[in-house]
């Protein structure tokens, strides 16, 4: 018995001596440190892997004035194209989301986003060159790096000027004073110069080739043509302010453009790309399949720097189909009709033989005039007869077959017999088809033919690049989407070599737009000027995020943008003509804007200011 | 002289009929010789009873032989036998200080009400069992001042209810946070002893618990880590030695809708989406917009010729069923005695395809045994499994989207019941057909939890009072959560041209069918040992305790999910493998405490405690890993005295309390002293490289090495009262909290050219201060008695600090920033009414930034506060309170019995609170086409749409249509959300022991029970006042009315 008691003692006892102070310490299961990091090619890849997700390509993802994957792309008005005349406002019920300067978060959140990204690279530089690796691996990463460096220091100022160049990585003990932290903003052509520096070092020591979707060295060439021709035009076109915190001293202005007129050069010279030609005969569909075939669709040489995306196995997806898909094809969702090209950019397209696209439909009647005076097609796709190829692979409208659907869209019926309107009879979301024998619009009933699919507003144009055709519409939902993205194609270097080598009064531009022109499929130019080569450019590269850009270097978004209505197409059937008249207006909400001077540089968010008084803001805020 | 002998001659034969019975008379009277009025005076024999009249006095005919009991509440009853020659009696009654003597479970221990120095509510089992809820937090409603409960679902399996203690938590650590808020946990909830989650909680049978107490103020230092948002101690049932006893209730019951939304039928949607085009066409003056639906066809809608169709109640039903039964068995032997329970309850839900349900299974086993002399061996076993089933997409999209749907669109493609329509408008979902298992599948929740605790007590004998205890508890919780999606076709009625036939066009929802397959492990091992001592020394009490106890926890979870080729198969094996995904987590975190205590008293008068607790944490670095958390507490019995209790003989209790200690809370991010790279980075945060995808890392590049606890220091000063043998009765409760360190993040104050997402830093403070008041009554009234106790809670929290953005002036100071603000402010517009005409519209400061041009009478009329003729953001001032939770809670328990009646009724409300409206809540057509809330059909409107001219008919609210600032937050648009609501009312019939011997049953009670009984409301209309958080936008699963009939019975 007595035995017994010893055992609760023990028993007891133990309760206190289970407790053990190393039950604390316990191991994080997910953290890998430096050394697990750069012990492998797989670690560094994974390191690469967050830093190329970081990079600001302005791509699908580019919505909403941001960047990055986790950014619901939601309410439409997504791409820079909205704030330009490249496309319309978002849909019925959408509320304007256009770029506002004056709205403190108007920056992309690229301020943040951008830093934070280079911190990154600066952490991976600072460790590249400690740890232990064979020199020509240390050499070709830092290279890599520094090209991702120098894409986000290129976005940086793009969007604000100048802004503060950090090389190295500042140290915060976590204390109450962050002023040591405060760093004043660098001067817009100290950005640009560091860019050029970072560049040349990656051109210089990156590999020709290198796998998809990672740099290499063309690809550095690249975004130096791109970003040596953005700081030679801001010199060019721009006027310094805030001692040069904003704009560049003209005289700086020919040697930024002769180091993006060597790089365009040398990607050129090269002979390693060339504009993408796989489908000869058909024009249209060969400019559309250029934005489709890539990567695991098929070769594609024009490609120089690609962003991928996956949807069978890891759903690394966006939602471009989703959003930019006409109403009557579209996915599970709902969204639809979210980038709606402009007339404006529509009549850019010219004739194949090269007259311009300026649509001949005669007038519509109004009050003082009655009869009006309609041009009359067969068919919708008569109006667009011999339009430049690109446009067919650019643009979706009515009478084209897209996903085995014909879009027969339209704003309504004409009506001879009928008064009121002059003869319109407009349909709207839920009332598609026209029942002539009680002359309206039904949703049901026997239809006549010719009808179909109104709306209330004027839709008739959508943005067909990087849709994929063959993408079932019910898989179009948000997030289902996994065309590849080009960064940089070939084309875009021959109209930056086009562009820098006109500014300069070197040869050369004509050949470059000609064989541009020659693949799109129209008749070659006899001459260019520096309107001929904008032009050219706003065509080849409608809708890909480049044209508020450009249209910011060139300064000329305040006389191009400001007050200027956009305008649709409503198409209409004739009931007793059996054929189609068309009338140009003013796109939905009839909204214009208005931004001064402002537009050429967003605001330095205010949130920064207020942190950091170091910080000068931009003009005219 | 005749009436005395015919009188005599009456009694004689009385006498001789009711041959042994005897007349009793007999007066009943208090310690101070107070007669006692109502007094029940029963025979125990089971013949009828009496009462004292008006003078204490009763007279009755007994038996000689018989015992009489005599009983009156508030006292100790008596039992008197009567003799042949009982006459007379006088019977003193001993007041019952029950009340105080009440044992109430504090932290390690017990104490008697009487002795307790802090503020501790207790709920008994008997108010526990009350609650028709499957969630048992809901019980607590209610019962406990300061305890704020929030019942936000009634969704059978959701277990969604929030709690918190005097406003402790739910506070957003940082709002400003970019990647992603941190909420600071509720309640410390402690079953037996051991820390339990709250999950497991909610799911417990009520029956199975004994009590619930609840510590309020520092007192609950004891209990370390969390214990700074107050601290939940459950305690359930034990056996009792005798013979076994077996208890049955059931309960089978209705719910009901308490109160939802109701949807516009076609006619009023026609009407006022042609206002909504008028209007616009007006207001923004774009590009006229003929309206869509034409006089004729309103008229059509008016009368019913045209159909229209209430989605609404299509997808919900009013009501639905619950059952719940509990068995349970109690007993033993002085050496083992064990208590074991069996409970089922079932849930009904309201879609009305049925495919919502929601059941639990739970089985107790609860044993003690006496395994030596002075040796307890205790175990108790609990084992519950939840398992519910749902539609698979959210409830909130599925409501939303059901809330959406134009009335005028009928169900079906051309009618016919096999073809869900395809919508016109923007909506694509069918709501039947998401609530249809064969079409769009399901959603499965199986939740199994086991709790485990043993525990071995043995009295020291060579140390009288002194006790060591070990304790062991081990507890796991599967989870499985099954989603699966499928994929449905609605269908277009299209006539085909070319073969001049109609056809169904289907049209596909949703992607490829998908199974979705999240499995959760959860476990927790706790050990604890420790010593206690107890002993009274004369008139000197004292006691102490030392232990040491330690918890690990670990989650684990891995989720699958694949895609179908074929959806027939709701398994993960029929999917295809290339679509196959698999994510999994893995944590560990633990504990490790030493606690101390010790107290004293004297003569139950001068009470003192002092208790601290070490706490050790593997959330932080080993440097700041531990936190010393002591506190102290004091209390005069005042009445204890002996002047006073010669002085003021009828109070039985004055005590004066007080209570002071620092509290801790460890709820920070795990590893944040650490830099390096977690990999996999998350949110697909990789890169396609060639034809691979590279999972990337995420960088942690800036360290927190000092990040520790956060503290609360908490005092509490209360007084109780109780006079007249607890016929009156009071406490009171004034405290404060300061909280010091709660974690923040610098990257409001850090430059973001840093680039880092920053750790959290132990930086904000805050401070919560109420009282807490509770007054009691009981009675008899002849053989009714009863109590009322009402109480309310008032609390309300300061920013003390903030880390937020510089203010770069004294207006952006006190507009913009919350340091050194409640955080319940609201700021908007004042409102002056609505505009009646266009002559006020134009005669008022300008709203719109267009001369008032856009605006249409009966808009809301803002006030320009600061008078410059503008209204805009300068006019915004603090509009009332909001975002938090009402800063006024009270409730009333009442109860009444008379003979084997029992009713008892709880209301329950709250107040200093307001609502604003959200999403479709707050407007007609807030989504393009959705159906508006039928309220919005009270509008300002023209008396005929569509004539422009016609004059204006006035409504409750503006006409149809957005306009400049009307939907900014105005007084107009934010409703006092006051209730008072009928929690619960039950009333009950025991039936009469001679009546349940005769079945062999000890005791058989009838009842019936309403919870949400009925509500008063303040300004909310059209939703339960009870979602006071703007929950989901409104779309809430409905809250019930629960109906129950029940039966008990005790063998």
């Amino acid at each position: 018995m007595k035995g017994i008691k010893y055992f609760i003692a023990i028993m007891l006892f133990t309760g206190f001596t289970a407790c053990k102070q190393d039950v604390l310490d316990i191991a994080p299961t997910t953290l890998l440190n430096k050394d697990q990091i750069f012990s492998s090619e797989a670690g560094v890849n994974a390191y690469f892997a967050s830093m190329y997700y970081e990079l600001p390509v302005l791509d699908f993802s580019y919505v909403n004035g941001q960047y990055g994957y986790n950014n619901f792309p939601a309410e439409g008005n997504t791409y820079t194209g909205n704030w330009t005349y490249e496309f319309l406002d978002g849909g019925p019920g959408y509320s304007g989301n256009n770029h506002n300067p004056n709205n403190g978060n108007s920056d992309f959140a690229s301020w943040r986003k951008c830093y934070k990204a280079i911190r990154n690279v600066n952490s991976f530089l600072a460790d590249v060159a400690v740890v232990s690796l064979a020199e020509n691996k240390r050499i070709a990463y830092t290279a890599e790096a520094r090209f991702l460096r120098a894409y986000n220091y290129m976005h940086l100022a793009r969007i604000y000027g100048g802004v503060p160049i950090l090389l190295e990585n500042q140290v915060f003990d976590g204390g109450a004073d962050t002023s040591p932290l405060n760093v004043p903003r660098n001067n817009e052509s100290a950005v640009w110069d560091q860019v050029k520096a970072d560049l040349d070092y990656a051109v210089s020591n990156l590999p020709e080739t290198s796998v998809y979707g990672r740099a290499n060295k063309y690809a550095a060439l690249g975004i130096l043509s791109r970003a040596m021709l953005f700081a030679g035009s801001v010199a060019k076109f721009g006027t310094v302010q805030i001692n040069g915190l904003a704009g560049i001293e003209a005289s700086k202005a020919n040697s930024y453009l002769e180091a993006s007129y060597a790089a365009s050069k040398a990607i050129i010279d090269s002979k390693k790309y060339s504009l993408y030609n796989n489908y000869p005969t058909d024009k249209a569909r060969n400019f559309q399949m250029l934005f489709i075939e890539v990567d695991k669709r098929g070769a594609n040489p024009e490609a120089i720097f690609c962003k991928g995306w996956d949807y069978e196995t890891t759903r690394y997806t966006h939602s471009q189909d989703c959003f930019a898909l006409p109403e009557f094809i579209k996915g599970r969702s709902g969204y639809a009709n979210r980038q709606q090209p402009s007339l404006d950019i529509v009549e850019m397209f010219e004739h194949v033989d090269g007259t311009p696209g300026t649509l001949n439909i005669g007038t519509a009647p109004t009050t003082a005039s009655p009869t009006g005076a309609y041009v009359h097609y067969a068919t919708v796709a008569d109006l667009f007869k011999d339009f430049d190829p690109r446009f067919f692979g650019s643009i979706l409208t009515s009478g084209q077959t897209f996903k085995n659907t014909l879009i027969t869209a339209q704003r309504g019926v004409l009506d001879h017999t009928v008064t009121a309107n002059f003869g319109r009879v407009q349909g709207n979301a839920k009332l598609q088809y026209y029942d002539a024998a009680q002359k309206k619009m039904v949703a049901t009933g026997t239809p006549i033919v010719g009808t179909g699919n109104s709306r209330e507003n004027s839709y008739s144009f959508w943005n067909k690049k990087y849709l994929d055709p063959d993408r079932p519409a019910s898989l179009c939902g948000t997030w289902d989407s996994e065309t590849d993205f080009i960064d940089i194609r070939y084309a875009e270097i021959l109209l930056n070599f086009a562009e820098a080598a006109d500014y300069l009064g070197k040869p050369g531009a004509l050949e470059s737009i000609n064989l541009i022109r020659a693949r799109a499929g129209i008749v070659p130019l006899a001459s260019v000027d520096q309107a001929r080569i904008r032009h050219e450019r706003i065509v080849e590269l409608a809708f890909e995020n480049q044209l508020f850009f450009d249209m910011r270097r060139w300064r000329i978004l305040t006389s191009e943008f400001n007050n200027r209505p956009r305008y649709g197409l409503d198409i209409y059937y004739d009931v007793q003509g059996k054929d189609y008249v068309f009338e140009k207006v003013t796109g939905s909400g009839n909204r214009t804007y208005n931004q001064d001077g402002r537009l050429n540089y967003e605001q330095i968010p205010l949130a920064e200011r207020s942190k950091n008084p170091l910080l000068v803001n931009n003009p005219l805020y | 002289m005749r009436k005395i002998l015919f009188m005599l001659l009456a009694c004689c034969m009385s006498l001789k009929i009711y041959a042994q019975n005897i007349t009793v008379n007999g007066k009943v009277f208090d310690e101070s010789g107070q007669p006692l009025i109502g007094a029940a005076i029963k025979v125990k024999a089971g013949t009828p009873g009496t009462s004292t009249n008006t003078e204490g006095q009763f007279s009755i005919q007994v038996a000689p032989g018989t015992v009489l009991t005599i009983s009156y509440l508030g006292f100790v009853s008596k039992d008197v036998p009567v003799t042949s020659t009982t006459r007379d009696l006088n019977i003193k009654l001993e007041p019952d200080n029950k009340n105080l003597e009440e044992v109430v479970v504090v932290g390690y221990g017990t104490q008697t009400k009487g002795t307790l120095t802090g503020a501790v509510s207790n709920v008994s089992a008997k108010d526990i069992v009350k609650n028709t809820n499957s969630d048992v937090t809901n019980t607590l409603t209610g019962r406990a001042p300061g305890v704020r409960i929030t019942q936000l679902s009634s969704q059978p399996g959701s277990y969604d209810t929030q709690i918190d203690i005097r406003g402790f938590s739910g506070v957003a650590a940082n709002e400003g946070n970019v990647d992603g808020a941190l909420t600071i946990g509720g309640p410390l909830i402690i079953v037996d002893g051991v820390q339990r989650d709250k999950s497991g909680f909610d799911r417990l049978d009520p029956n199975e618990i004994e009590s619930i107490s609840v510590l309020k103020d520092a007192t609950a230092a004891i209990y370390g880590v969390q214990a700074a948002n107050g601290v939940l101690l459950i305690t359930t049932k034990k056996g009792k030695s005798g013979k076994v006893k077996i208890s049955y209730s059931t309960r089978l019951g209705q719910q009901h809708i308490t109160k939802y939304p109701e949807l516009s039928n076609a006619y009023q949607y026609a009407v006022l989406y042609d206002e909504l085009q008028t209007n616009a066409n007006i207001s923004s003056r774009s590009r006229y917009t003929p309206p869509r639906f034409t006089a004729e066809e309103i008229e059509k809608y008016r009368t019913g010729e045209l159909g229209s169709v209430d989605y609404l109640r299509t997808v919900l039903s009013p009501t639905t069923t619950q059952q719940q039964h509990n068995l349970n068995l109690s007993g033993g032997t002085d050496k083992l005695r064990f208590f074991a329970s069996g409970g089922f309850f079932n849930d009904g839900g309201l879609y009305t395809t049925g495919i919502d349900w929601g059941k639990k299974y739970n089985g107790r086993l609860n044993m003690d045994a006496e395994v030596l002399k002075g040796l307890t061996f205790n175990m108790n076993v609990s084992f519950i499994n939840t398992v519910s089933q749902g539609a698979s997409g959210s409830t909130l999209n599925f409501l939303k989207n059901a809330w959406r749907v134009d009335p005028t669109e009928p169900l079906y493609s051309n009618n016919d019941p096999l073809y869900p329509k395809k919508f016109l408008n923007t909506q694509t979902t069918h709501p039947l057909a998401e609530i249809t298992k064969e079409l769009s599948g399901y959603r499965k929740v199986n939740d199994k939890f086991l709790t485990s605790t043993f525990e071995l007590k043995y009295s020291i004998p060579w140390v009288k009072g002194l006790a060591a205890r070990t304790q062991f508890a081990y507890d796991n919780r599967y989870n499985l959560n099954k989603t699966f999606v499928k994929r449905y076709n609605t269908y277009s009625y299209l006539y085909n041209s070319a073969t001049a036939t109609y056809y169904q066009d289907p049209s596909a929802i949703g992607n490829a069918s998908t199974l979705n397959e999240p499995f959760g492990q959860t476990t927790r091992k706790f050990m604890q040992g420790g010593l206690n001592y107890n002993h009274r020394f004369g008139r000197h009490n004292v006691g102490a305790l030392a232990l040491v106890e330690q918890t690990q926890r670990e989650n684990r979870s891995h989720e699958t999910s694949t895609q179908y080729v074929i959806d027939a198969v709701d398994q993960l094996n029929a999917g295809s493998r290339a679509t196959d995904k698999v994510n999994s987590s893995f944590s560990q975190s633990a504990n490790l405490s030493y606690v101390g205590k010790t107290n004293y008293d004297f003569a139950g008068r001068y009470l003192a405690e002092f208790g601290f607790r070490y706490d050790g944490s593997s959330r932080f670095p080993k440097n700041s890993r531990w936190g010393f958390f002591p506190y102290v507490s004091a209390g005069w019995r005042i009445s204890e005295e002996p002047f006073i209790k010669k002085k003021i003989p009828f109070m039985d209790n004055l005590k004066i309390r007080a209570t002071y200690g620092v509290l801790g809370d460890d709820g920070a991010a795990d590893y944040q002293w650490l830099t390096g790279f977690t990999y996999p980075g998350g949110g697909n945060r990789g890169a396609q490289f060639g034809n691979d995808y590279v999972n990337g890392v995420d960088f942690k590049n800036s360290p927190n090495n000092n990040i520790t606890w956060y503290t609360s220091t908490t005092s509490n000063i209360g007084l109780d009262a109780s006079f007249w043998n607890g016929k009156l009765s009071l406490e009171a409760d004034v405290f404060r909290r300061d909280r010091d360190g709660l974690l923040t993040f610098r990257n409001t104050s850090v430059p973001d050219t840093y680039g880092v997402t920053l750790p959290q830093v132990n930086l904000n403070e805050d401070r919560t201060q109420g009282f807490e008041l509770v007054l009691g009554h009981r009675n008899n009234v002849g053989q009714v008695s009863y109590s009322i106790s009402a109480n309310m809670s008032y609390a309300r929290t300061l920013n003390r600090y903030r880390e937020e953005l510089p203010a770069t002036s004294d207006y952006d100071r006190w507009r913009n920033r919350s340091r050194d603000r409640y955080n319940d402010v609201v700021f908007g517009y004042r409102t002056a009414g609505q505009f009646q005409n266009f002559e006020e519209i134009f005669a008022w400061p300008q709203i719109d930034d267009n001369g008032n041009r856009t605006l249409l009478p009966g808009d809301i009329k803002l006030v320009d506060i600061n008078g410059d003729g503008v209204v805009n953001t300068l006019d915004q001032v603090v509009i009332g309170r909001g975002g938090s939770k009402p800063a006024i809670y009270f409730a009333t328990n009442m109860e009444v019995s008379w003979k084997g009646f029992d009713l008892s009724t709880l209301f329950q409300g709250a107040t200093m609170y307001q609502v604003k409206y959200e999403d479709q809540l707050s407007r007609p057509f807030y989504f393009e086409g959705a159906n508006p809330i039928n309220t919005f059909f009270d509008r300002w409107h023209r008396e005929d749409v569509f004539n422009l001219n016609s004059p204006w008919v006035a409504g409750r609210w503006p006409a149809t249509g957005q306009r400049a600032k009307q939907y900014d937050t105005n007084t107009f648009r934010r409703f006092d959300a006051t209730y008072l609501r009928i929690k619960e009312l039950t009333l009950g019939y025991t039936l009469p022991t001679a009546l349940t011997r005769r079945i062999r049953v000890d005791n058989l009670r009838i009842f019936g029970t309403c919870y949400n009984l009925y509500t008063f409301h303040g300004g909310l209309d059209f939703v339960d006042p009870e979602f006071t958080d703007d929950r989901a936008y409104g779309y809430n699963y409905p809250l019930t009315r629960n109906m129950n009939l029940g039966i008990q019975v005790n063998f």
